[in-house]
């Protein structure tokens, strides 16, 4: 997983390393587990939606229903993560989003 | 056409899309982790700036301007969508009277050279720091009479000074504050002195001003009550001459105080702040050298 997830976005790993790719991934499987996310599929995607929308999604304007539809009591993790990817994407047209402060 | 919900079954609403995406199979910069194929990604880019408060949380109806465009943040974003690949100035503002009430202006109300890649989006974040207000409230300890003009003094992530008002209230208040620890300190005038007092280091306290919370921080003066000390001349019903008292505190510190001649009949009257009380009558010493016993001690 670190090494397709470091293949795959080499930008916005360039800086991390191996060991910040497998912090990060384990990061993700920690959140993942919070929501019952726990099989391989659904993590990959979740890693796929913190890497284009932050760890916490906040560069989406979904965030909170994000948060909302991963915590849903009914929805299998399958459903919820799939859902989540959806609306993200859906919203972004497929596109990254890369974080730019004024100061910089 | 119904398009129900996997999970409650009733119709969904169509997401706002604003371009069309790709369906072709090719390749391209899209996800490729295991089972995250999708669409491949739309060719332009785009900003979304995103507004947000010192809380982190999201700010909406703040104007954002791209190239001439303007379009107010709604839940926080305003995507500008799309542009081509360049580098772009982002503004924000000017904030209106409304919003100028609860948020400080950012520090840069603009970004210049904001990149925007192909198939990316750049997200431009700001933040404002929202606007506090707390109430320094002065009022006698143990009853709802409220002291004005204290002087009053702030130190934290702003530095201010005020007063107490004559409006009833005895508040002294500041808006406009950061968020933050601050510590309040108020000063008795010199008049003020003679009725109130505070206990060491009671002057100062330390006050958390939460934003869109009505903080107060509250002191309590105690009031200063005199009291009468007799003094008289057991032995002899004689006349007691002038001479002075001496009073020592406990913080071993000691104090004269002179009183006048008194005639037989009537003992000496001597007035003392109550404040003082707090300490013990050493020795009362007239100028004849006698020593004389305190007999009374009742509030003026």
């Amino acid at each position: 997983m670190a090494a397709s997830v470091a293949a795959d976005y080499p930008d916005r790993f360039r800086d991390m390393g191996d060991a910040g790719i497998r912090q990060f991934i384990n990061r993700a499987i920690q959140t993942g587990r919070q929501y019952g996310i726990e099989t391989e599929g659904a993590i990959a995607v979740l890693i796929q939606l913190m890497i284009y929308f932050g760890e916490q999604f906040e560069l989406s304007p979904d965030r909170d229903w994000a948060f909302e539809m991963l915590a849903h009591p009914v929805a299998p993790p399958v459903l919820r993560i799939s859902l989540v990817r959806d609306r993200l994407l859906s919203r972004s047209q497929g596109r990254m989003v890369t974080q730019f402060r004024p100061q910089e | 056409m119904p398009n129900p919900c996997p999970i409650c079954t009733l119709d969904m609403e169509l997401t706002t899309i604003q371009q069309y995406v790709c369906k072709h199979p090719h390749t391209g910069p899209g996800p490729k982790i295991g089972t995250t194929a999708t669409d491949c990604p739309v060719e332009k880019g785009s900003i979304w700036v995103h507004v947000i408060d010192d809380d982190g949380k999201n700010v909406s109806e703040i104007a954002a301007k791209v190239k001439d465009t303007t379009k107010p943040t709604v839940a926080g974003f305003s995507p500008f969508d799309p542009l081509d690949v360049d580098r772009y100035k982002v503004e924000i503002g000017p904030l209106t009277p409304d919003q100028l009430l609860k948020y400080f202006p950012a520090a840069r109300m603009f970004a210049e050279n904001v990149p925007v890649k192909k198939g990316e989006i750049t997200s431009v974040q700001f933040v404002l720091a929202q606007k506090a207000e707390l109430k320094v409230i002065v009022k006698v300890a143990g009853e709802d009479k409220f002291v004005p003009n204290i002087k009053v003094n702030l130190t934290g992530p702003d530095t201010r000074e005020g007063t107490t008002v004559q409006d009833g209230t005895g508040s002294a208040p500041f808006d406009s504050l950061h968020k933050g620890t601050f510590t309040v300190k108020v000063t008795l005038s010199e008049d003020d002195k003679k009725d109130y007092y505070l206990d060491d280091g009671a002057d100062s306290k330390q006050a958390v001003v939460v934003p869109g919370q009505p903080n107060q921080c509250v002191f309590e003066l105690k009031p200063i009550v005199w009291v009468k000390i007799l003094i008289r001349d057991q032995t002899q019903d004689a006349p007691v001459p002038a001479g002075s008292i001496k009073l020592k505190k406990l913080d071993a510190t000691s104090e004269d105080k002179d009183f006048p001649a008194a005639v037989a009949t009537d003992p000496v009257k001597f007035d003392m702040k109550k404040q003082d009380g707090a300490c013990v009558i050493e020795q009362v010493v007239t100028n004849g050298d006698d020593i004389y016993e305190v007999v009374g001690v009742g509030e003026a």
